[in-house]
């Protein structure tokens, strides 16, 4: 059996994010940037409350492209993915890859079991598949536009 | 039944539109190194049997382009299906219970552009529940997953729009999406037709990899069993046999014999 010994490290193909996530959809309708207080899984959670989202803490949720096991938020019935990261430089740094449709992440090809929509918030990253009006209304709500998605 | 319809459907598709040089859904210029064609890559199987028909199917659909084909050989990943661990050369296809919202997975590692390991995984998360538990679906996403593995991107990834006719299509409903289609086979001939390279970084190990049954059938009682005898030394007490199959596959024995006085030649100690 013929083999080649590969030594080079796996260079992931670092599609471009927009990543931008200030907009006018971060403000409350007080003018309050409801979006700068996430900064957690809990505070989510909260947020998301606040913006009057129906809110269910969920199970624990791994992807083989995170380095991080990330937690389930139920937003209106629907599975949401959390996964917190270090900091916001880590999040943002797993965010790179993710190709702006949200089914490349580096290296990986991803067949997702609907539309993929990535959202990021400080040293969070947030995904929800699938395309509820009221889920997809109450994350940008709280995080702001998608930054990879469909 | 079932393949002999994929097999002609195919066949004409590509006849039907051979003279359309359109496609353009190469994933980057990742491609296997490889210094002809039609190389071969292997598929290592480390699915159950529910899945084995649809592997075979992607296979034998696959191996239709003129620039590769495609073998089943045996998993080498058997310890951590949820893992998946590649092997270099191959590509590895692997199932089980994952999570995560996504039906299929395909994963490459590349060495600049050159893929030299990947690996599938069909989530059987969604594919026990019946919304998913479908031929069509099974069919889509296993052709799918192994078609990013030799470097194809999707051809759209509307969920509503019309159906391609590719397994490369992101679709809400998989019938008649189940196969590649012309255009993907074009298109690994626009990647793999351009150059060639000096080393090959897909194993060429398809005949060798699985062993041909008879290596599983040997008795070895005695020499007459062992093939050739390859090396003898301290007298003859030290042997080695080497019984060759061909294609890489060879049973060595090494052989301690006894003291004849003591025990007789025959066996091993």
């Amino acid at each position: 059996m013929r083999r080649v010994a590969v030594c080079w490290l796996l260079v992931a193909a670092a599609a471009c994010s927009g990543g931008g996530n200030a907009s006018a959809s971060d403000l409350s309708r007080q003018g309050e940037p409801r979006s700068s207080r996430v900064t957690d899984y809990a505070s989510l959670a909260a947020s998301l409350r606040a913006a009057g989202a129906s809110v269910r803490p969920g199970a624990k949720v791994d992807q083989p492209f995170f380095p991080v096991s990330g937690r389930l938020i139920e937003v209106h019935g629907e599975d949401v993915q959390v996964f917190e990261f270090a900091d916001a430089a880590a999040a943002k740094a797993q965010a790179a890859p993710i190709s702006p449709t949200g089914t490349t992440i580096g290296t990986t090809k991803v067949q997702w079991i609907g539309p993929p929509h990535f959202y990021r918030k400080d040293r969070l990253l947030v995904l929800y598949v699938g395309d509820s009006e009221r889920v997809l209304k109450a994350l940008e709500t709280v995080l702001g536009p998608q930054f990879a998605g469909r | 039944m079932g393949r002999l319809p994929s097999v002609v459907l195919v066949s004409l598709g590509f006849a039907a539109f051979s003279s359309v040089a359109h496609a353009s859904h190469s994933w980057g210029s990742y491609h296997w190194a490889r210094t002809d064609n039609p190389f071969t890559l292997n598929l290592g199987d480390n699915v159950p049997s529910a899945w084995d028909a649809y592997l075979a199917t992607a296979s034998t659909d696959w191996t239709f382009s003129s620039v590769l084909n495609t073998t089943i050989v045996p998993g080498g990943t058997t310890d951590n299906l949820k893992k998946c661990r590649p092997t270099s050369g191959r590509v590895e296809v692997c199932s089980a219970n994952y999570g995560g919202a996504w039906l299929g997975l395909a994963q490459i590692w590349v060495s600049g552009t050159h893929i030299y390991q990947a690996t599938t995984k069909v989530n059987d998360f969604y594919f026990n529940k019946p919304k998913y538990n479908t031929p069509e679906w099974r069919s889509l996403v296993m052709c799918q997953e192994i078609g990013h593995t030799f470097g194809l991107d999707h051809q759209d990834e509307n969920f509503s729009n019309v159906n391609l006719g590719t397994c490369m299509d992101y679709t809400s409903n998989p019938a008649g999406n189940e196969h590649p289609n012309a255009h993907d086979f074009q298109q690994l001939e626009t990647i793999y037709n351009g150059h060639f390279d000096s080393a090959t970084s897909a194993s060429q190990a398809s005949a060798q990899s699985a062993p041909p049954p008879a290596m599983n059938e040997i008795d070895f009682e005695g020499p007459g069993q062992w093939g050739r005898l390859a090396r003898s030394t301290h007298n003859d007490r030290l042997q080695l046999f080497e019984l060759d199959f061909g294609g890489g596959h060879k049973i060595f024995t090494f052989v301690i014999w006894a003291d004849e006085e003591d025990r007789g030649r025959g066996h091993p100690r």
